[in-house]
């Protein structure tokens, strides 16, 4: 079972929270926007991955970035990312700190893959050919 | 409708075609960035989401609200738009689901007021 999220809405100038695997669905979410959160926090993962692949610098463990009027701030660990969206000009160490203790939570209580039919090789892979369905973000 | 197609397949990650399809099986619109038969694939999800409907109305869980496939080499969401149509979005096997659900749902909603 996901852990919940409820207790980030604690947090100041928290708006919405998301736990997420690759398939960018809320396995876990609080908060207007938390769906849309997840989605769009998977994309990003994946073209941040795919930077720190190419570049050689490994995969991406920490993620913020800010707009005129929110901060994002995320975690990702294994094929999960754990991210909060926070009024602008608010403190996020008390978010960051929180999110680092959820994600252990997270860790713990899931399994190593979010998706579990990834677990299970694609038939063009059996055969030993290139597909697009096994690899991570 | 083919603006908002184009759109869909542009913001969802891994998509590869839209298209707006009537629950008779026939393709309105479509927009593809590969050769595989968009009528072909309206027609057979069509007669899924009547399958799925008509199960749904049997065991009392109402309209279907959406369908997801996924297949080995490709995966299909299914958003109704109204009784008669739906959107049909073609992914690849490792395309972000959520966008797929919520960029679907927004143009479902978008289209319902032309169809």
């Amino acid at each position: 079972m996901a852990p919940r999220l409820d207790s980030l809405r604690e947090l100041p100038g928290v708006s919405a929270a998301a736990l997420l695997g690759t398939d960018g669905l809320p396995l876990a979410a609080v908060g207007e926007g938390a769906e849309l959160l997840a989605a769009e926090l998977a994309s990003l993962r994946g073209s941040l991955d795919r930077l720190g692949r190419r570049l050689g610098v490994g995969e991406v463990s920490r993620l913020a970035l800010t707009t005129p009027t929110l901060e994002v701030v995320a975690l990702a660990q294994g094929e999960y990312t754990l991210g909060a969206a926070l009024a602008r000009g608010v403190d996020t160490s008390a978010a960051r700190q929180h999110l680092a203790a959820l994600m252990e939570d997270v860790l713990k209580q899931l399994p190593a893959s979010a998706d579990p039919v990834s677990a299970v090789p694609a038939a063009s892979d059996r055969a030993g050919t290139n597909s697009a369905e096994g690899g991570l973000l | 409708m083919l603006t908002v197609l184009t759109q869909l397949v542009a913001d969802v990650d891994g998509a590869w075609a839209a298209a707006i399809g009537g629950l008779d099986g026939l393709l309105v619109e479509g927009h593809g960035v590969s050769g595989v038969s968009l009528d072909l694939l309206v027609a057979e999800h069509a007669g899924l989401m009547r399958a799925v409907s008509d199960a749904y109305s049997m065991v009392g869980g109402g309209a279907a609200r959406e369908l997801y496939i996924r297949g080995e080499s490709l995966s299909v969401f299914v958003q109704p738009i109204n009784a008669e149509f739906f959107v049909l979005l073609a992914l690849d096997g490792r395309a972000n689901l959520g966008q797929a659900r919520l960029y679907a749902r927004a143009a479902a909603a978008q289209l319902a007021g032309e169809l």
